[in-house]
């Protein structure tokens, strides 16, 4: 039975359609504060699509999505960050020109500025225009991205540029920066593509670690169920844009449907 | 009115010739033609040439234009996209237009160049001197109007019918959508591209040709019909060929009806008919841009086609700038300019030290593109236009005493500040008009908004002063006088390091961090909760605003707010410098200012008078050398200084590994 709270992440009935493709079709999730919800299915079932739809960088047709009691409707992306959410993306999205240290204090201010408001980022804008005035990184902020950089493993890293990182790294960025926003919502779009073994069970203690301790909400997508299964509360699991089956991750492996969409099924 | 309708025919089928063509090459190679207007301007100097009796070979006329259109025009076309035109596809949006435009600045130095840089303002075309045919309903029609309009039509259908009847316009079309499944299919797609390219500028040279009768041959000439073309193109989204065509033949009715029911004087009467190209681009904007999947498809364009080159030029630059070694190169780099600058008042002549003070003004300006374009990664073709605003704003407040009280009496400084705080608010007008869409949506609205103010602010005799310009003076300030060519020198000098050091200043603030992941990332940055747009007004207006007072000080230094002076024409070689140094360098932009006063004045010392375009053409080759240099001859310099300095410090410069991953940018998402 889930209860709402103030970071409980709803969707209802949310459908989308690419031209003639009905990427998903009314499907409805929730994820409470505390916990992974794990959200799997083959290829092209329409899981980084309803992150998009969550995180607002896509617009649904039908549907609402709500934070708490809430209906987030079709806001921006800017809005639903400024109400503490944060996430990642498959294809990283990362700066060529910002370190990776630069990166994660960016992303700190960044999740400092919208929980302050649009004025304190205008007042910012102006005062950066005052030589002397202007924020460099100062000690403080190095200390602490570098602490977040060290407990992801990439504080050796912390001066390159993002193209002197493998695939993997960049996907742990992807994290370092989402944590680095403290965001209270966290849509994490397959974030072990890439890392080995070991670095995924890392990976995976320290989201778990997360949601335990900082309550926060978290949406994991992942083609690695193993993790998926490992770390999850719930899993919700779609099939061409159709919820099809959720429950907890013992159902789920268990579930004919859930085999189904990832086996296929033989006919008599 | 039946006659101003058919008279608007004709004009607007000239328009909707052009706004197919750039139609048509957008669509096959994603590169908009900013060039058109250059090429146009080439044929029709070839057509004079071969058909002109007294200057040229005085061949016939017809014959002269079918030698043109059927041969040099697909000629020029397959030889450019040979060249250059081939090679842009995949190239970052600024590139792209980068080397348009730089290639627009050579097409027309270099038909200087070869021609003779004397505007000729009585040209016939190829139908000869105008002559009534027939009447309908009493309106006279002339061998001219006919002709143009039913070459329109020819064009227009005969496009129609091989782009939708023929194999070669499947393969067109297939071409456009998958150049992969053209290739699966047999069908060369660089063939394509470049059959287009043929047909594009023998179809532009054609519109030239006709135009000729009415704008004569001057390099500024053809603007008024590429304007118009262009905003045929917006109307089209670039992409639909009948909805642009429709669109340059309706702003062509407009403009000649307009006639009968506008003064001959006054504001409505000399601004309304040149300023239809940008109000038609204006509305066409404004509607598209309410559609958020419209927003979105425009900006996607954009980061579709980031390109890899880019990137990597980016990554190297900065993997040396990023070495632990070698960073005292910039010391010595102070310790040089410090010298420099002492050394120039005392080494040189009042004329050349006054040479160099404007130089640092107009540095002033060239700053303002590091804001607008190497910052907020807008692409802005109005930076003169903002410069020249400034500078009538401020001689009008100084020269006119219905604003201040009494004439004269406001500083010169405070003038100079007026004139920057003007062109800052225009600049976020035209920031809110042409920022929601694409980047090259802001590129062709910036382009029509310089030509509206060079056709309906500048000829306005109370800010040009019948021509002469208006007085303008000197700053004083704690009791100091520039007056003299080495004290306004010092003057300009401080001015340009307050702005560059406000600009240092925000590039390492949250502001530019910002700024750096709106550039690389738009869904990374909205997602972080920063509001894009409002962010990149911000910056535009700021650009305008110190781009109004580089502009100001220009007139300071030349006691004459002279307007004609910030004409597009010249903006397009500024702006073509300009991206060529690199926007995002200061050091970069400052040899832009000061290449762009020094090397035509070194030139006219030593070269005759006839060479005087040769600067032109080497700034246009200059832009041009970025489709193999994408990120600026400065950042290319540092680079080469830095590395020298890391070997002579015992260190040596790291390669990245290539990618062999995915890193490409997902599409950027609606409401961003």
């Amino acid at each position: 039975m889930s209860t709402t709270t103030s970071t409980t992440l709803r969707a209802e009935g949310v459908s989308i359609r690419f031209g003639g493709v009905q990427a998903l079709n009314k499907v409805s999730m929730d994820a409470q504060p505390g916990q992974i919800t794990g959200l799997i299915g083959p290829n092209g079932a329409g899981k980084s699509t309803m992150l998009g739809c969550i995180s607002g960088t896509l617009d649904q047709n039908e549907g609402t999505i709500f934070v708490g009691d809430t209906s987030i409707g079709k806001t921006t992306p800017q809005k639903r960050a400024s109400m503490g959410m944060a996430r990642t993306f498959q294809g990283p999205q990362l700066v060529t020109e910002l370190t990776v240290r630069e990166h994660v204090v960016l992303a700190n201010r960044a999740g400092k500025q919208v929980r302050a408001g649009r004025g304190v980022a205008a007042l910012n804008f102006l005062v950066a225009l005052i030589p002397f005035f202007s924020r460099g990184i100062s000690k403080d902020e190095i200390a602490n991205a570098d602490a977040l950089l060290d407990e992801l493993g990439l504080g050796k890293d912390k001066d390159k540029g993002p193209s002197d990182l493998t695939l993997g790294q960049r996907r742990l960025l992807e994290v370092a920066i989402c944590l680095a926003t403290n965001a209270k919502i966290m849509l994490l779009d397959e974030p072990s593509a890439g890392l080995d073994r070991s670095e995924t069970e890392n990976l995976g203690e320290m989201i778990k670690k997360l949601a335990r301790e900082r309550n926060i909400t978290i949406v994991l997508v992942e083609h690695d169920l193993d993790l998926v299964f490992g770390i999850c509360d719930r899993v919700f699991v779609l099939d061409f844009g159709q919820l099809i089956d959720s429950g907890t991750p013992a159902e789920m492996r268990a579930s004919k449907a859930v085999q189904a969409a990832y086996l296929g099924t033989v006919e008599d | 009115m039946l006659s101003f309708v058919i008279a608007g025919l004709a004009v607007g089928a000239l328009y909707a010739m052009s706004a197919m063509a750039l139609v048509v090459t957008y669509n096959a190679s994603r590169v908009f033609n900013f060039a058109q207007g250059g090429m146009a301007f080439f044929l029709a100097y070839c057509f004079f040439f071969l058909s002109n009796p007294d200057t040229g070979l005085g061949w016939n006329s017809w014959l002269s234009a079918a030698l043109v259109v059927l041969i040099a025009g697909p000629l020029l076309g397959l030889f450019l996209w040979w060249i250059l035109l081939g090679k842009l596809g995949n190239l970052a949006p600024l590139t792209k237009v980068a080397v348009m435009i730089g290639l627009q600045v050579a097409l027309v130095a270099v038909t200087t160049l070869i021609f003779g840089h004397e505007p000729v303002y009585l040209v016939y075309g190829p139908v000869g001197e105008p002559s009534v045919i027939f009447s309908i309903f009493d309106v006279n029609v002339s061998n001219e109007q006919f002709i143009i309009i039913i070459t329109a039509a020819i064009v227009a259908l005969g496009g129609y019918w091989v782009l939708n009847k023929t194999m070669a316009g499947l393969v067109t079309r297939g071409s456009v959508d998958s150049e992969l499944m053209t290739v699966l299919t047999g069908t060369n797609p660089k063939f394509v591209i470049a059959s287009t390219w043929a047909i594009g500028t023998a179809v532009a040279g054609l519109a030239g040709l006709m135009v000729l009768p009415k704008v004569g041959l001057s390099p500024g000439g053809f603007a008024n019909l590429i304007a118009a073309s262009m905003a045929g193109a917006v109307i089209g989204k670039f992409t639909n060929l009948w909805r642009a065509f429709f669109g340059a033949l309706l702003l062509g009715v407009v403009q000649e009806v307009l006639v009968l029911y506008l003064p001959s004087d006054g504001l409505l009467g000399t601004a309304l008919r040149p300023s239809l190209p940008f109000l038609f681009m204006v509305g066409a904007v404004l509607i598209y841009s309410r559609n958020k999947d419209v927003r979105a498809d425009t900006q996607k364009v954009e980061v579709a086609s980031v390109n890899n080159a880019y990137e990597v030029s980016l990554s190297h630059y900065l993997n040396i700038m990023r070495n632990p070694k070698g960073h005292w190169d910039r010391w010595v780099g102070y310790v040089v300019l410090v010298l420099v600058l002492v050394g120039i008042p005392v080494i040189f002549n009042d004329y050349w030290t006054g040479l160099i003070a404007v130089g640092f003004a107009y540095t002033v300006v060239f700053l303002s593109y590091r804001l607008v374009t190497g910052e907020a990664g807008i692409i802005s073709l109005a930076q003169i236009s903002f410069a020249g605003l400034g500078v009538i704003a401020a001689a009008y407040v100084v020269n006119n005493d219905t604003v201040f009280g009494a004439k004269g009496t406001v500083p010169i400084l405070l003038a100079m500040l007026i004139g920057g705080v003007v062109a800052g608010v225009i600049g976020a007008l035209v920031g809110m008009i042409c920022l929601p869409l694409g980047p090259l949506y802001a590129a062709i609205v910036t382009f029509a908004f310089a030509l509206l103010v060079d056709q309906a602010v500048y000829t306005r005799d109370e800010f040009s002063n019948y021509g002469s310009g208006l007085p303008f003076g000197r700053p004083t300030l704690f009791g100091m006088d520039f007056d003299t060519p080495k004290k306004y020198y010092w003057f300009a000098a401080v001015v340009m390091f307050i702005i560059m050091f406000i600009l240092w200043s925000l590039r390492r603030s949250t502001t530019g961090l910002v700024f750096a992941t709106i550039r690389a990332s738009r869904v990374r940055a909205a997602t972080l909760g920063f509001d894009i747009f409002i962010a990149r007004l911000g910056v535009f207006a700021l650009g305008a605003a110190v781009a109004g007072i580089g502009g100001t000080m220009v007139a300071s230094f030349q006691l004459v707010a002279f307007p004609n002076g910030f004409i597009m024409v010249i903006g397009l070689v500024w702006f073509a410098l300009a991206v060529a140094q690199g926007t995002s360098s200061m050091g970069g932009l400052a040899a832009g200012g000061m290449t762009l006063l020094l090397m035509p004045a070194i030139f006219s010392e030593f070269l005759p008078e006839r060479l005087a375009d040769l600067p032109v053409l080497l700034f246009g080759l200059v832009a041009i050398n970025m489709v193999t240099d994408p990120i600026g001859i400065n950042p290319n310099l540092r680079a080469i200084f830095r590395t020298l300095a890391i070997k002579i410090s015992g260190g040596s410069v790291h390669e990245p590994a290539p990618s062999d991953d995915d890193n490409s940018k997902s599409n950027v998402p609606a409401g961003v």
